[in-house]
């Protein structure tokens, strides 16, 4: 079950590796607060959700199949996950696109990142700031 | 409630709404028509500018409708308003040249041109003024000028913008002139009934069988939930390419239809990045204001600015870890260019219906079109290098980014030997064909009136009439052929036929 009592689509053993590869993808996650990567997995799990179960079980395939990337180093993770990234087999691609897309939604989809990396978009005053010649400043 | 009814038309889109304000007045002679939607009437205050949480209201499948091998992702709105309510405004016509080379008898550019103006005045297009553009556009007007390329202001629907630059999210100001603020109300205050929350499930002889569904968000549909089964003379499909496509093959029509769902083109298009050293006004502002087509007739590609969001722009990335956290690091630094190219209309880009009626998007990049996307991304570093930028990323580069000083190897260090499809976010928001219009029922689906051929009942009113790809943002020119089909049907009813 999520926070709100909905069942999760992924399991603890899928989102323990989840987090790790979203520290190679991210490297800001490895450190980030808890409430930072528990809102990265719902936000993953919110869009595997409506998702047809073929398409859910083929995330939780590729997440079992790169598992044992896990245990490796930092930097040997990051080694796997470039040979993947540009594998000859386009599936494959596709399977380390899919991956990266959840994670970025995950992450950069969190209004504290949003601020963090100096995105503060305003509903009604965009055009007065950019008279002002105001570079955003939170 | 209605269930029986002169004209239905089925979706509330550039088409569907252009669709019920040409016909409404025949409410005033006594016609019955309704627009059903298959997405809610969002109310104002559900443009929360929130960018997941709105491609996940907004969009079907959160934006990313994929093609069956995963290369492309296409973006669909639904609700009142359709597509309108998530594009940017941008108003161009259809050039000559586009409209020579569909090569339909009897329809012309010069039949088009009034139709697209006077939906252009409807919808308050006209171009920013300058005091309204802001950096990341100026940057782009900068670099193609110091390069000897010539840069356009795009025409744009808007009123009373107020720069917050969540057009492609829902403009949380009511500022954009969609279907869903201009065409829609006037259909309505005229007669015109739009049921939203309202899926076609199938298209039968003269009617439909519909559902009305439950929505967590826009206002309460005008019939209650459940199914029915709806006739009507008329049944106009405008649903968008997509899901027009998928809804006529999925309905089993008694005519042999063998070029239905084919012919698709979606101006495949890369979202491309630069970092400038020093932060620039990019996110407040109308996002879109610039164009080049120098490359358009011999290249086929245009090359538009652009300022998304946060996950969009990650996405848009090839790569990831340290360089593309640095480069995400600080949003305010980045500007950023779409190119879009012209895809070839070719007969086995099709889409067919899953068992659901859902559509299931059948596409190959061409070598051509490949070949502009390598093309395109060398003249975007040139632009973006000759605007000041200090690095580009491109994702046919054999690096991450490409610094300042290597910008005289763009050419050799953008290559398409490292465009590799599955890696890449290749994504379009221009969806065409599927119903092509045409004289000849072997290769098209309408005639040049959008009516289905062989059926007096059943026309087609949206980009799936497209018989190749526009090369240039499409909506407008949706209008305009909406407009023509609304036409023809004004002089049917006139003339008795459908009384």
């Amino acid at each position: 079950m999520d926070a709100s009592g909905r069942q999760a689509v992924l399991g603890a053993g899928e989102r323990w590796s989840l987090v790790r590869l979203a520290a190679c993808i991210v490297p800001e996650t490895a450190g980030a607060p808890a409430e930072v990567k528990g809102a990265l997995l719902a936000a993953i799990d919110d869009q595997l959700r409506p998702r047809p179960r073929l398409q859910q079980l083929e995330f939780k395939l590729l997440l079992l199949g790169l598992a044992g990337l896990t245990v490796l180093p930092a930097g040997w993770q990051q080694a796997c996950l470039h040979l993947l990234e540009n594998f000859p087999l386009r599936l494959v691609r596709v399977g380390m696109w899919g991956l990266k897309t959840l994670v970025y939604l995950g992450y950069y989809g969190q209004d504290s990142v949003e601020r963090r990396i100096h995105y503060w978009p305003s509903k009604h005053e965009g055009n007065q700031r950019l008279h002002a010649r105001q570079v955003p400043d939170g | 409630m209605d269930t029986e009814f002169d004209i239905l038309i089925i979706g509330s889109g550039a088409g569907g709404g252009t669709m019920a304000s040409a016909l409404s007045p025949l409410c005033a002679e006594g016609a019955k028509i309704a627009v059903l939607e298959w997405g809610p009437h969002f109310k104002d205050e559900e443009f929360t500018g929130q960018e997941i949480e709105m491609a996940q209201r907004l969009f079907f499948d959160s934006g990313a409708i994929t093609n069956r091998d995963q290369t492309l992702t296409v973006a669909c709105a639904r609700g009142y308003g359709g597509s309108t309510l998530a594009y940017t405004g941008t108003s161009i016509e259809i050039p000559e040249r586009s409209v020579q080379h569909w090569n339909v008898p009897g329809l012309s550019h010069a039949d088009l041109v009034p139709r697209m103006r006077r939906y252009k005045e409807q919808n308050n297009v006209h171009e920013l003024p300058d005091e309204d553009v802001n950096e990341n556009n100026q940057l782009f007007a900068a670099g193609c000028k110091a390069l000897g390329y010539t840069v356009k202001k795009f025409p744009v629907n808007i009123k009373g913008c107020k720069g917050s630059g969540m057009c492609n999210m829902g403009c949380p100001n009511g500022a954009k002139q969609g279907t869903n603020r201009v065409q829609l109300p006037a259909a309505e205050a005229a007669g015109v009934q739009v049921i939203t929350n309202c899926r076609v499930h199938r298209i039968v002889p003269h009617g439909v069988e519909a559902e009305v569904v439950a929505w967590p968000h826009g206002k309460a549909s005008a019939w209650p939930v459940g199914r029915y089964n709806l006739k009507a003379k008329i049944v106009v499909v405008a649903a968008g390419t997509m899901h027009s496509s998928a809804l006529l093959a999925h309905s089993r029509l008694p005519v042999e239809l063998p070029a239905l769902g084919r012919y698709f083109t979606c101006h495949p298009a890369l979202t491309l990045v630069a970092q400038h050293d020093r932060p620039i006004i990019n996110y407040y502002g109308f996002p879109k204001t610039y164009y080049c087509d120098d490359f358009e007739d011999r290249d086929e590609f245009i090359l538009e600015t652009c300022m998304y969001f946060p996950f969009t722009t990650a996405k848009s990335l090839a790569g990831f870890g340290a360089p593309h956290s640095a480069m995400m690091s600080d949003f305010r630094r980045l500007q950023m260019i779409l190119v879009l190219v012209s895809d070839p209309a070719e007969a086995d880009n099709r889409i067919t219906p899953d068992s659901d009626g859902n559509p299931v998007l059948h596409y190959s990049l061409s070598e051509r079109t490949l070949d502009a996307l390598v093309t395109s991304q060398r003249i975007a570093a040139k632009i973006f290098f000759a605007g000041g930028a200090g690095r580009v990323h491109a994702p046919a580069a054999d690096r991450f980014l490409i610094e300042r000083r290597d910008q005289d190897k763009v050419e050799q260090l953008i290559d398409r030997r490292h465009l590799k499809l599955g890696k890449i976010s290749i994504a379009s928001a221009h969806p065409m064909g599927g119903c092509r219009i045409g004289t000849d029922p072997r290769n098209s689906v309408t005639n040049d009136r959008g009516k289905v051929h062989g059926l007096d009942w059943l026309y087609v009113a949206d980009g799936s009439l497209f018989p190749g790809s526009s090369g240039v943002n499409p909506y407008v020119t949706i209008m305009a052929l909406a407009d023509r089909v609304a036409e023809g049907l004004r002089e049917r009813w006139r003339a008795g036929e459908l009384r």
